[in-house]
C-alpha cells in the first residue's frame, strides 16, 4: 500500500486530479478565447449590417445580411470620380511595402554591424537607439512635420515612407542583432578561412540563417506602416492621398458615426496583413542553426 | 605545401598579460606538428594567428617564405577544421564541401571532381544531398575535414577536432587522420589537449605551458619543449613537459643528492635511496636538493633477485586488465606504479611492497626552475619496454595501400 501511494505522488496526480486540470485550463482558455475574439465578431457583424440599421446597439439578423458595407466602401468616388479606395489601398501597400524593404535591408546591415564589429561609439550606438524609442510617435510630429515641409514631401506617400523607415528602424536594428548574436561565430570563421569575403559571408551565410528574424522584422515594419494613424492623419491633407487607417478615420464624423462602413472598411484593412502573416509563418521557425556547431 | 616560421609571435588581447609570449617554432614542409597543453595555454590562439583569425601582436609569421602577418586568412592559403565542425546549416554536405571552391570561383566540373574525390576517400558519397543535422558526429567531423581537403590548401589546422566525439570514435577518427596526412602529404598543425593524440599523431609536439595555481597566467603561453613524441616522453626539458606527457603522470619526489667516494645515490628519506649513474654525479653536488621524477611504467616489483630501492606500502588498486594501477604511499606521498596485474592481484591495503627503480629510469630535475639536470635513459640504454608500456601506442603502420 505505501508503494502504491509513492508511484501515485511520483507521477503527480491521480487520474482523477488530472481531469480537474483539464477541465480548469480549458475553462481558462476558452474565457480568454472569448475576450479576445468577441469584439471581432463585433465588428465582423457590424460590417455585415446594412449601415443604416448599424449602432453600437445591434440591429443584426440573418435576414438583413448584406455586403452593401463593402460595396460602399469599395466603390467610393471622390468629385472627379476616381476611386479613393483603390487609390487609398494602393497608397497603404506602397508604404507599408518601401518601408518594410528599406527597413528590413538598413537594420540587418546596422545590426549585423553591431553585432559582429568592434568600432567606436558601438555600445553608445545601440543606447541610442533605445532612447529614441522611449519617446512616444506624437512628440516627434512637429519637427518631422517641418523637416518634411522643407523637404517638400508633406502630403506625399514617400515623406510617409521616410519616417515610418527609420522610426521602425531602432526596434528592427535590437531584434535583429540579438538574433544576429545567436549564429556561432565560427561558422563566419569557417567562410572567412574559405576564401568568402564579409559581404558574401553575409549574404550567403548569415542572412539565410536570420530568416525567421528578419521574417518577424519584416512583419513588424510592414504592420507598423500599415496601421499608423496619427502621423499620417496629420502629413497628408488630399484624401486621395490618405493611406487606408486615415480614410476609415472619415467614417467616424462629429456628428455622426457610419458604424456599419466602418467596419467593413476595418475588415478589408485588417484582410493583407493577415495574408502577409500567413506568407511569413513557415518562416518564423527555429532550429536553423540545427547541425552546424556540436552544441 | 609549406613549412611554417614562427619568429617570437605575441599575441596580446588590450593591455592584459600576453596570451602568447614570444613563440619560436619551425614547422617542417609535410610535417604533422601537434601544439599541446593544458586549456588556457594559448594553443587555440596560436592556431587561429596561423590562421589569421587573430591578428599578431609582436612577431613574423611566414608560411613558405612568404610574411603572412598582414595577409588576410583566405590569402594564405590554409584550410582550417574546427572543433564545433563549423558546418553551413542551411547547405547540403556537397555545397557545405565547395563553397571555399565556389568563392575563389573555380569551374563548376572541377570542383565536382574535387568533391568526389573528397567524398570518397572520406566514405561520405551517400551523405552529399544530406543537410549537417542529418548526420552523426562523426560524419560531420568527417565533411569538415572534406571541406579542407577539397581546397588543396598548403597548411591543414586542426582546432581540437576530436574532442567532441566519444572515446570509440576519436580512436578511429585518429586513425583517418594520420591515414589522410600519409595520404595528402600536406603540413598539418594540430591543436589538442589530449596528450594520447598528441603522442599519436604526431612527428613533432610542441608542448605550451598553461595557468598553475601558484602564478596564475605568469607562466603560461610559453612553448616549453619541441620534439618527437620518444624525446619528450624520455627526455623532458623541465617538470613541466615530464609531468603533462605521458600517461598516467609521472611521479615527482622531494629527494637530495649523497655523493660519496664510490657512489651516488639519490635519497628520498632514510629508508629509501636508489644508486644513479655515477656520469650523472658529475652533474650533481652533495647535499643537492633535486626532484626526483620516476615514471609509473619503470617501476618494477624487487624480485628475481632484484634489489628493492624503494619500499612502499598499498593504498588502492585500479585493475585494467593486463595491467593495473597501483596508488602505494612512499611515506606521507602518493606513488602510482604501473604493474602487471596478476602480479600485484593478491595486493593488501597497508601490505608493505618493494620496489626496484633502475638507475636508467630517473629524471632528475632542479626543485626551484623545475629545468632538468639530467636523464638516467641518456646515460644508459633506453627500454623499450618503457615506452611502450608508457601508454605511447604505436603509430598506424605506414604502408602503401
Amino acid at each position: 500500500m505505501a508503494k502504491q501511494e509513492w508511484v501515485e505522488d511520483s507521477v503527480g496526480l491521480n487520474k482523477r486530479d488530472r481531469w480537474i486540470k483539464q477541465i480548469v485550463y480549458n475553462f481558462i482558455l476558452i474565457v480568454v478565447c472569448i475576450l479576445v475574439l468577441y469584439p471581432v465578431l463585433w465588428v465582423v457583424q457590424m460590417a455585415l449590417t446594412p449601415n443604416e440599421m448599424a449602432g453600437l446597439g445591434g440591429g443584426f439578423s440573418f435576414e438583413n445580411m448584406s455586403l452593401s458595407n463593402f460595396e460602399y466602401v469599395m466603390g467610393h468616388t471622390n468629385q472627379e470620380g476616381q476611386n479613393l479606395f483603390l487609390h487609398q489601398l494602393w497608397n497603404s501597400i506602397i508604404v507599408s511595402a518601401i518601408t518594410t524593404v528599406i527597413g528590413v535591408l538598413l537594420a540587418c546591415t546596422a545590426a549585423y554591424g553591431f553585432a559582429r564589429l568592434n568600432f567606436i561609439g558601438r555600445e553608445t550606438g545601440l543606447q541610442a537607439f533605445l532612447v529614441t524609442q522611449m519617446f512616444p510617435g506624437v512628440v516627434m510630429m512637429i519637427p518631422l512635420y517641418i523637416i518634411l515641409g522643407k523637404l517638400g514631401l508633406t502630403d506625399n506617400v514617400y515623406g510617409l515612407v521616410l519616417v515610418y523607415s527609420v522610426s521602425a528602424l531602432p526596434f528592427c536594428v535590437w531584434n535583429l542583432k540579438g538574433y544576429f548574436d545567436t549564429i556561432p561565430k565560427e561558422l563566419e570563421e569557417a567562410a572567412i578561412v574559405d576564401g568568402a569575403s564579409r559581404l558574401k559571408i553575409f549574404t550567403t551565410v548569415v542572412l539565410p540563417l536570420a530568416r525567421p528574424a528578419i521574417a518577424i522584422t519584416a512583419l513588424f515594419s510592414f504592420m507598423t506602416a500599415w496601421n499608423e494613424f496619427i502621423l499620417a492623419a496629420t502629413f497628408m491633407n488630399n484624401e486621395i492621398n490618405y493611406t487606408l487607417p486615415v480614410a476609415l478615420k472619415q467614417y467616424v464624423g462629429a456628428q455622426s458615426v457610419q458604424y456599419g462602413y466602418f467596419a467593413a472598411g476595418a475588415i478589408l484593412v485588417s484582410i493583407p496583413i493577415m495574408a502577409l502573416f500567413f506568407a511569413l509563418q513557415k518562416h518564423l521557425v527555429g532550429g536553423l542553426t540545427a547541425g552546424s556547431v556540436k552544441g | 605545401m609549406a613549412g611554417l616560421t614562427l619568429k617570437h609571435i605575441v599575441k596580446r588581447y588590450g593591455n592584459a598579460e600576453p596570451t602568447l609570449k614570444g613563440i619560436d617554432l619551425d614547422i617542417r614542409d609535410g610535417e604533422f606538428l601537434v601544439l599541446v597543453g593544458p586549456s588556457g595555454c594559448g594553443k587555440s590562439t596560436l592556431l587561429r594567428t596561423i590562421a589569421g583569425l587573430e591578428s599578431i601582436t609582436e612577431g613574423e609569421l611566414y608560411i613558405g617564405d612568404k610574411l603572412v602577418n598582414d595577409v588576410h586568412p583566405k590569402d594564405r592559403d590554409i584550410a582550417m577544421v574546427f572543433q564545433s565542425y563549423a558546418l553551413y546549416p542551411h547547405m547540403t554536405i556537397r555545397r557545405n564541401m565547395a563553397f571555399g571552391l565556389e568563392v575563389r570561383k573555380m569551374p563548376k566540373e572541377e570542383i565536382d571532381k574535387l568533391v568526389a574525390e573528397a567524398s570518397s576517400m572520406l566514405g561520405l558519397d551517400d551523405f552529399l544531398d544530406k543537410l549537417p543535422k542529418q548526420l552523426s558526429g562523426g560524419q560531420r567531423q568527417r565533411v569538415a575535414m572534406g571541406r579542407a581537403i577539397v581546397r588543396r590548401p598548403k597548411v591543414f589546422l586542426f582546432d581540437e577536432p576530436l574532442s567532441n566525439l566519444d572515446a570509440a570514435l576519436r580512436t578511429q577518427m585518429r586513425v583517418e587522420i594520420r591515414r589522410l596526412h600519409r595520404k595528402l602529404k600536406t603540413t598539418i598543425i594540430y591543436v589538442t589537449h589530449d596528450q594520447v593524440e598528441a603522442m599519436t599523431l604526431a612527428d613533432r609536439i610542441a608542448v605550451l605551458s598553461g595557468r598553475d595555481k601558484e602564478n596564475g597566467t605568469k607562466n603560461a603561453g610559453y612553448l616549453q619543449q619541441v620534439g618527437t613524441p620518444l624525446e619528450l616522453f624520455l627526455t623532458p626539458k623541465n617538470m613541466f613537459v615530464a609531468g603533462f606527457i605521458g600517461s598516467p603522470a609521472m611521479n615527482f619526489i622531494q629527494s637530495s643528492i649523497v655523493i660519496n667516494r664510490d657512489k651516488a645515490q639519490v635519497k628520498i628519506d632514510d629508508k629509501n635511496c636508489i644508486e644513479i649513474n655515477p656520469a650523472i654525479a658529475s652533474k650533481l653536488q652533495n647535499n643537492q636538493k633535486v626532484t626526483l621524477g620516476i615514471r609509473p611504467q619503470d617501476v618494477l616489483l624487487a624480485e628475481d633477485g632484484r634489489e628493492a630501492n624503494l619500499t612502499v606500502t598499498v593504498d588502492v588498486i585500479e585493475t585494467l586488465g593486463w595491467e593495473s594501477h597501483v596508488h602505494f604511499k612512499l611515506g606521507d606521498h602518493p606513488f602510482l606504479a604501473v604493474l602487471e596485474a596478476q602480479k600485484v592481484a593478491g595486493y593488501k591495503e597497508g601490505q608493505t611492497v618493494g620496489l626496484h627503480i633502475p638507475s636508467s629510469a630517473i629524471h632528475l630535475f632542479d626543485t626551484e626552475t623545475g629545468e632538468a639536470i639530467a636523464h638516467g635513459s641518456q646515460f644508459e640504454a633506453v627500454s623499450e619496454d618503457a615506452a611502450k608500456k608508457a601508454g605511447i601506442e604505436p603509430k598506424v603502420e605506414e604502408v602503401a595501400e
